[in-house]
């Protein structure tokens, strides 16, 4: 039997072919967005739980969207007072602050880092936020020469990495975080600052505010409990020349772009994937009628209903399974490229599903659509084992 | 001498059509019975009676002793499997299947269709086709159609052969191939049925019948 589906399968295979190349795109849309979902709410998850800051306060006047802040930790290279920090601390309502000062590593060193990664440079004694994802925090302070990575970044040595022409010692590599903090260099405020000041590209946007040494990128606030937060913003404007966001709207903001995107994604996954199945059903239903002296001359040779309902249901079982299989190794690649352009505009927070997520998705997305398309077939398979057999004598020439 | 298949006082009847009128006819193992008769007289629901493919609506059908009266459908195909072999009026043949795969087709649903493949291939030598086992119907001949479909019919050495008009639109010299093929059958101890306009090929069965006006009535005896 499994070779009469399998002859006849060949024998159409042109249609054969256009159900299973529209199944495999529901099917890799739907596995793809499956598995981006998860990423991006593991990642967003993991944000929340360790990203304690209420607001971020950037310079006034950056323009970067401030998801990309919160989430990305894009490259920012502006800059403000360090006095604002403690203006802010003073603010009540603000629990407790830590600065950041953020550069970049560009650099043409042969024995640097090939990409371009953020610096951070982080104050360690009243750090809150890079703390959490450190795996083993030996270190109170870092020394001028030591490193902290991020899960991403790439290096050659165990112990050393060269960025702008200098060796650093590295301390230890963060968790992943699935931000920008992945591909991140974390060292010391005064490090940072010492980068900036020697980066001569960099000097007319710090010039107009002073010396790195007495500058800061970004403050990142916890407010006390219970406390107002649109007082402590309005409070915080009145410190100085800054731009503070709550983290919350952001996040629930790009929370809820996410869910759009994956209703509309997914959305259009699953309406492809019951198109495929409903040109499926139509297929088999229009082919039971069309074949029926087919399945009068089985019906003759001996064969019962049954045979001829698997006949009909293998059939559109084995173009489902090759559909939903051809998806996966299709949604395969459709992930890895999201992923890297999710990775190039750092629009979401992410972290990798782990393969045993994976493969229960793609074991049951196989057997869900598999599934769906032999119960698409039901109707035609039934109608099909009750096929009159004396039609082989009287119906015209077989397809 | 047995009886393979047994009719006794069949009607058929469509509506208030009537087919087939109180018929009674028996098939002795090895011998072949030819039924003539003009178009639309009922031949082909004759046969599809004997074939087990219809029920009559009232009567009684033996297979080999055994009342079909009230068999369900699933112990019908059994028995059709079991007894019968076919020679339809076109040769029916699968398009998606080649012509050894056609031959072995009946084996599929019986029995290990591994083990007939040398038969089927035996069956395709006997008729001349041995360098036709890998082509699809598509490119054969009417004539080399029409013995795949008879090599079918035999492949699983059937107790009972139904031909239904197994010599129309062929020339007379394949024609009387086809017709000597079918006859033949009937030295291994199978009884042939065979519904035709070709009065030469009756004149070479057993006994000749003649269904008019839904009533049979033999006209002829060798």
């Amino acid at each position: 039997m499994t070779f009469l589906i399998w002859k006849s399968l060949l024998h159409r295979r042109l249609q054969s072919i256009a159900i299973i190349v529209s199944i495999a795109v529901g099917v890799a849309i739907v596995f793809s967005v499956g598995a981006m979902y998860n990423g991006v709410s593991s990642g967003m998850e993991l944000s929340k739980q360790r990203m304690g800051a209420d607001i971020v306060i950037v310079p006034y006047g950056v323009t970067l969207e401030p998801s990309l802040l919160l989430f990305g930790g894009a490259t920012a290279n502006s800059y403000m007072p360090k006095t604002y920090v403690e203006g802010v601390r003073n603010v009540p309502g603000v629990r407790t602050v830590t600065p950041q000062f953020y550069t970049h590593s560009l650099t043409a060193d042969c024995h640097d880092i090939g990409t371009q990664n953020r610096m951070i440079g982080y104050d360690s004694t009243n750090d809150w936020i890079i703390a959490p994802w450190l795996k083993k925090v030996h270190k109170t302070e870092l020394t001028d020469d030591e490193v902290i990575l991020g899960a991403k970044v790439p290096t050659w040595t165990q112990n050393k990495i060269s960025v702008l022409g200098k060796w650093y010692n590295i301390v230890t590599v963060a968790e992943e975080t699935g931000t920008t903090l992945d591909y991140s260099l974390l060292v010391s405020m005064n490090e940072a600052r010492r980068v900036v000041a020697k980066d001569t590209s960099l000097k007319q946007v710090w010039a107009k505010q002073g010396p790195p040494s007495e500058l800061i990128s970004t403050i990142l606030v916890q407010v006390d409990e219970g406390a107002d937060i649109n007082a402590v913003v309005t409070e915080i404007q009145n410190v100085g020349f800054m731009k503070p966001i709550v983290a919350a709207e952001v996040k629930k903001r790009i929370a809820d772009q996410f869910t759009v995107f994956v209703f509309l994604i997914g959305g259009v996954g699953l309406l492809t994937v019951v198109t495929s199945l409903l040109h499926l059903f139509s297929r088999f239903y229009t082919l039971t009628w069309e074949r029926q002296a087919e399945w009068g001359l089985y019906l003759a040779f001996g064969a019962t209903g049954r045979d001829i309902s698997a006949v009909i249901v293998g059939e559109a079982a084995a173009v489902a399974l090759t559909g939903s299989i051809a998806g996966l190794l299709l949604g395969g690649g459709l992930y890895k490229g999201s992923l890297q352009l999710m990775e190039a505009y750092q629009s979401f927070p992410f972290v990798q599903p782990s393969w045993s997520f994976i493969a229960v998705m793609a074991l049951g997305i196989t057997a869900l659509f598999t599934g769906l398309g032999a119960l698409a077939a039901w109707l035609p398979a039934y109608r099909g084992s009750r096929i009159d057999p004396s039609i082989v004598m009287t119906r015209g020439e077989f397809d | 001498m047995s009886n393979l298949l047994e009719l006794k006082n069949i009607n058929k009847t469509y509506d208030e059509d009537v087919i087939l009128e109180d018929i009674s006819f028996t098939l002795p193992k090895g011998k072949a019975v030819a039924i003539i008769g003009h178009s639309g007289g009922g031949k082909t629901t004759l046969l599809s009676i004997m074939g087990l493919l219809q029920k009559p609506t009232s009567g009684q059908v033996l297979v080999d002793g055994q009342d079909i009266g009230r068999l369900n459908a699933e112990q019908l195909a059994k028995l059709r499997g079991q007894y019968l072999g076919f020679v339809f009026q076109r040769a029916r043949l699968i398009n998606s299947l080649t012509a050894l795969e056609n031959v072995m087709a009946p084996a599929w649903f019986v029995r290990n269709e591994a083990k007939v493949e040398p038969e089927a291939k035996a069956l395709l030598e006997q008729f001349g086709l041995s360098h036709r086992l890998y082509h699809k119907p598509q490119e054969l001949s009417l004539g080399q159609l029409r013995r795949i479909s008879l090599a079918r019919a035999l492949l699983l050495k059937p107790a009972i052969l139904l031909a239904d008009e197994p010599t129309n639109d062929l020339d007379p010299a394949l024609a009387e191939e086809v017709a000597g093929c079918l006859l033949q059958a009937r030295q291994s101890g199978t009884g042939v049925v065979i519904v035709t306009h070709d009065v030469g090929l009756a004149a070479q069965a057993d006994q000749t019948f003649r269904l008019e006006d839904g009533m049979l009535r033999l006209v002829g005896c060798q």
